[in-house]
């Protein structure tokens, strides 16, 4: 049962260790999650601020774009050819203004073909007159047709747009949204006088591709014109996710610069020189998944760190409890009659105190259960003395009251005999060596047979004894003076106060291993009070008598002092009369140890 | 690029590694061998200028079909452009196509360029004869060398609407109506009647460029002979008949190619028009969404006979860095009996003629625009076999465009008669290619 509780109780190395995890893993935690948010807001920095570099390149490019449009613009400007539209002044037949305008369109197409992105040029004179480089350009009112187109409208209305808005041609060529861009023509005699326009269109999907390449990378990008119209946009089937839904709720959002938005950041980048605005969305999510690998490096480094510390300090513990351990365990296992010294550590600690004090502890408890053994063996000798001592007296006390009435009757045939028999008794029962208090069976009964006879002569005639032992038996050994005490008993308070003869009988067998020794009388029986008392285990008293007749209990207490379960003695009140005392006793072989010498 | 370098670094390995095993008899020109088909798995990429859209998608589409790993990049452009944008790359040493396209307008002179592998020559050996003979003249450059194959056949006919016939010429049948038309005079005497009968509203054609047009290539006169620009026996008489249809108001006065022009296949305000194969799918298809529930087209031969109207053809230039890969495309698009099927899909017909051996019923070709009428055997059939074919000349789309000017000359200036045109057109082309004569 002890052990049992010992075993549930939690272990030292596992307590530390918890303990330590514990600590260590919020300590370490609410670092790491420090150090991650830190981090991951110096990386979402970064990001933007890389998000930004990124933008100016886009929108470097587009600029570029838009200055060598520029430039082709004035090349195309200052074409001869094209500055003589001008020029020709006079009245020209029909094949010369259909040839002319041939001739430009020609010149218009071969400016077009420099460049891959451009779809198409015209030019409106201030005087009315308009060339095309479409080969359509013949039709008279072909041009016209083509500036009504509403972004071409609306472009015209607004002198300060760069750029129109983008539009799809009516030539069944124009297979792309195209974007109008426009040069003013001036007289080159008449400083700032405007003669005319030239309107270039260009392909969208050249201003697209930048931001389009840009885009790839990205959740959300929006490339935006003339008062946010919006050119391009990545995902533009999510209507809620765009850019465009975005800047709806918040027209501040189309400021240049960083805007904290829902779910993310807007960054808003101006295009010089175009009156475009590029935006970039960059979602929570988005940096998450770029800031993942902190996420993760923390992580990592958390778990390592942790498993790191958790092991090698797992070792240190258990290098430093394990004398704790070891002396625990040896403890657990400690028992009274088996207490051993634990070998000594040396760690110069309090363990090594503990050792020390433990081992004086156990040398301790040793030395007092020796002198506590010692102490209990010295009082039962005491006792069994004492015991012995108390036999004497009462049976001298009778057999004396014996030889005084003998001498009385002037027998003294007699008072020698009971004399001799009575030395004789002393003789054996007090042959009593230090530590030997048992005799044997034949040898008690030769005591016995002793006291009977001193008997017979104070009560001649009052009974009759019969005797039974096997033969083998009688070298076993029984207590001294254990029988002796019974068949006084049984003649004194079974048979006396009987006025007829009565016998009794002794009768020793071997039963189950154990020595069985009976003394059964046929005298008047014990009482049911009596019979209770040596139940009880009390001392039986009898009648008047003033001493307590403790010949009976003394047997008991003997065996019981000797030999403990399941040896004792019964007393039994026999169903027509008489009494019967069993004893059980260990079957002894005779103690060949030193002979006992005799007082 | 890479992986074309690749590809042409591992097959220069291969070349490489089977002359060294078989001890150098066999020659490096062995693995050029272009007969052959390419595995399925060919990885490429080819570029592409061009302005038929349906064309260009149909065809890849099919060529994807076979070769799935390859890829193609389009720009798109005008036909009007190609010599220029051509000149352009060469002259600034930027890339050209891989598979250049000629219109029949500029082809003559974009032939010359030194751009163009020959493809009846190694490694290619295509032979000439297995397409139709009357488009032979249009695939040679002045040095012999087959620059190019027509994606099509182009012959052209008169195409109609039945219910302006039936209601203005008495009849929508087609043998009637070429029965009526015998002559340009004949239709100029008819479309006089329409013209008045409709208040003015209604005309036999769109413009005065498209009569000229198709009235100038019916002989089949070449413009060209002998260092002589044959003006007055070449094309005299289109530029008579283009006034005095003019004159008659038989002709309006759209300008050929103009938006207005596209559209008025929609409008239902003139009876006739030019119909070349491509014309249905470019030109009526887009315009006249109508025409496919009502079927109120019908395809005639014109007054005089029909003729060769267009066409583009497709070759390989000598910047394409993948022109074995190249030439099975082109290949596939014009000789192969799978291209013929693509094409037909789109209601071109191919100008190879093995196709139409292997399979006769590619000669067939309907569209819901024409009703139940078959298309194909009106073309193959009917047209093809009296095509007159004009010899090309390197100097021919300078006429081209000269006599474009005139007819726009013609169409804005009411008064100037044919007479002052053909004068101007002298004066022009004296003017514009003064080491010829013009007669």
């Amino acid at each position: 049962m002890e052990q049992k509780e010992i075993k549930k109780r939690k272990y030292l190395k596992k307590r530390i260790l918890r303990n330590i995890f514990i600590v260590l893993s919020i300590s370490m935690l609410t670092a790491t999650g420090i150090s991650y948010l830190y981090f991951s807001r110096v990386v979402r920095e970064q990001k933007i601020s890389d998000e930004s570099w990124k933008q100016e390149q886009v929108a470097g490019s587009l600029r570029f774009m838009v200055e060598d449009i520029r430039n082709l613009c004035r090349s195309m400007i200052v074409d001869d050819e094209l500055q003589g539209i001008a020029e020709d002044s006079g009245e020209l037949t029909a094949f010369e203004q259909v040839k002319k305008k041939d001739t430009i369109s020609k010149r218009l197409r071969f400016y077009n073909s420099l460049r891959p992105y451009i779809r198409g040029s015209f030019i409106e004179m201030e005087n009315g007159e308009d060339y095309s480089s479409s080969v359509s350009s013949q039709e008279k009112d072909y041009l016209k047709q083509r500036t009504s187109i509403q972004a071409l409208k609306t472009y015209k209305e607004h002198p300060d747009w760069v750029f129109s808005d983008p539009y799809y041609g009516n030539d069944t060529w124009d297979y792309d949204e195209i974007i109008c861009f426009r040069a003013a023509i001036l007289d080159k005699y008449s400083y700032g006088k405007r003669i005319g326009t030239l309107y270039l269109e260009i392909a969208l999907d050249a201003f697209r591709e930048p931001a389009e390449t840009y885009g790839e990378e990205y959740e959300n990008v929006c490339l935006t014109g003339n008062e946010g119209v919006i050119l391009y946009q990545v995902n533009p089937e999510e209507e809620r996710h765009t850019i465009g839904s975005l800047l709806e709720k918040e027209n501040d959002w189309r400021q240049e610069g960083v805007h904290r938005v829902d779910g993310g950041y807007l960054i808003c980048k101006d295009i010089e020189d175009t009156g475009w605005k590029l935006y970039t969305w960059i979602t929570n999510t988005y940096l998450r998944e770029r800031s993942d690998f902190v996420l993760k490096f923390f992580f990592l480094s958390f778990v390592f760190s942790l498993a790191a510390i958790l092991l090698s300090t797992g070792r240190m513990v258990e290098e430093i409890i394990r004398p704790i351990s070891t002396l625990s365990r040896k403890m657990e296992e400690t028992h009274y009659d088996k207490l051993v010294v634990q070998d000594m550590v040396n760690t110069g600690d309090e363990i090594q105190t503990l050792y020390e004090c433990y081992n004086d502890m156990v040398e301790e408890i040793q030395r007092g259960i020796d002198q506590r053994i010692l102490y209990e063996r010295q009082q039962k000798d005491m006792e069994f003395d004492i015991m012995l001592s108390q036999i004497n007296p009462h049976y001298l006390y009778n057999v004396l009251n014996t030889v005084v009435y003998l001498a009385a009757a002037g027998k003294n045939k007699d008072v020698v005999q009971l004399a001799n028999l009575l030395i004789f008794s002393l003789q054996e029962t007090l042959r009593i060596g230090e530590k030997n208090v048992e005799t044997t069976v034949e040898k008690e009964l030769e005591l016995t047979e002793c006291y009977l006879k001193i008997q017979e002569y104070r009560y001649p005639d009052a009974f009759q004894v019969e005797i039974q032992c096997e033969e083998e038996l009688k070298n076993y050994s029984v207590p001294k003076t254990i029988i002796q005490p019974l068949v006084e008993n049984a003649i004194l308070h079974g048979i006396l106060p009987m006025e007829e003869k009565g016998t009794v009988r002794i009768c020793i067998t071997r039963e189950e291993e154990m020595l069985c020794v009976r003394v059964t009388d046929d005298g008047e029986g014990i009482s049911e009070e009596r019979l209770q008392l040596f139940r009880r285990g009390e001392a039986i008293v009898y009648g008047n008598s003033e001493r307590k007749h403790i010949g009976i209990s003394n047997v008991r207490d003997r065996i019981s002092y000797l030999y403990g379960e399941p040896y004792g003695m019964w007393i039994e009140r026999l169903p027509e009369r008489g009494t019967r005392v069993t004893l059980h006793l260990p079957l002894k072989p005779e103690s060949k140890e030193e002979p006992a010498q005799p007082l | 690029m890479k992986n074309r370098m690749k590809k042409t670094a591992a097959w220069l390995l291969t070349a490489a590694m089977t002359t060294g095993l078989m001890g150098g008899t066999v020659t490096v020109s062995a693995a050029e061998d272009y007969s052959g088909e390419l595995p399925q798995d060919y990885e490429g990429t080819l570029t592409m200028w061009g302005w038929d859209d349906t064309w260009y998608e149909a065809m890849t589409k099919a060529f994807n079909e076979k070769y799935p790993n390859v890829k193609f990049e389009y720009t798109p452009m005008a036909n009007g452009d190609t010599l220029q944008k051509y000149q352009t790359a060469i002259a600034s040493g930027t890339e050209l196509p891989d598979i250049g396209w000629a219109i029949i307008d500029s082809r003559a002179k974009v032939f010359e360029l030194d751009m163009w592998e020959d493809l009846s020559a190694d490694p290619y050996n295509f032979d000439i004869n297995e397409v139709y003979e009357f488009t032979h003249p249009k695939l040679v450059n002045s040095k012999g060398q087959v620059c190019g194959i027509e994606n099509g056949l182009n012959p052209a006919g008169l195409a109609y609407r039945k219910d302006l016939a039936k209601e203005y010429l008495g009849t929508d049948d087609r043998e009637e109506l070429e029965a009526m038309f015998p002559t340009w005079e004949a239709f100029i005497e008819k479309g006089k009647e329409v013209y008045e009968k409709s208040g003015g509203e209604i005309h036999m054609l769109q413009g005065i460029a498209d009569a000229q047009q198709f009235i100038r290539e019916q002989d089949g006169k070449s413009w060209i002979e002998d260092g002589v620009i044959k003006v007055t026996d070449a094309l005299q008489r289109s530029l008579e008949l283009a006034c005095e249809l003019r004159d008659n108001n038989v002709v309006d006065k759209l300008e050929a190619w103009s938006p207005a022009w596209y559209a008025s296949f929609g409008e239902g305000k003139h009876i006739f028009g030019g119909c070349a194969t491509w014309s249905i799918p470019f030109n009526i298809v887009p315009n006249d969404p109508e025409g496919e529930t009502t079927g109120h087209w019908g395809l005639m031969s014109a007054p005089e006979g029909n003729i060769s109207w267009g066409g583009t053809t497709i070759g390989i230039s000598k910047t394409c860095e993948d022109k074995r890969l190249a030439w099975e495309f082109v290949k596939f698009a014009t000789l192969s009996t799978e291209g013929a099927e693509a094409l037909n899909s789109i209601g071109f017909l191919t100008s190879a003629k093995k196709p139409y051996e292997e399979k006769p019923e590619l000669k067939q070709m309907s569209s819901p625009w024409f009703g139940d009428q078959d298309l194909g055997a009106m073309f193959m059939d009917e047209i093809i076999p009296n095509i007159k074919t004009r010899p090309m000349n390197f100097d021919d789309n300078v006429i081209h465009e000269t006599l474009n000017l005139i007819t726009t000359a013609l169409n804005n200036d009411r008064d100037m008669t044919a007479e002052d045109a053909i004068e101007q057109l002298k004066e022009e082309l004296e003017m514009k290619l003064p080491d010829y004569t013009v007669e």
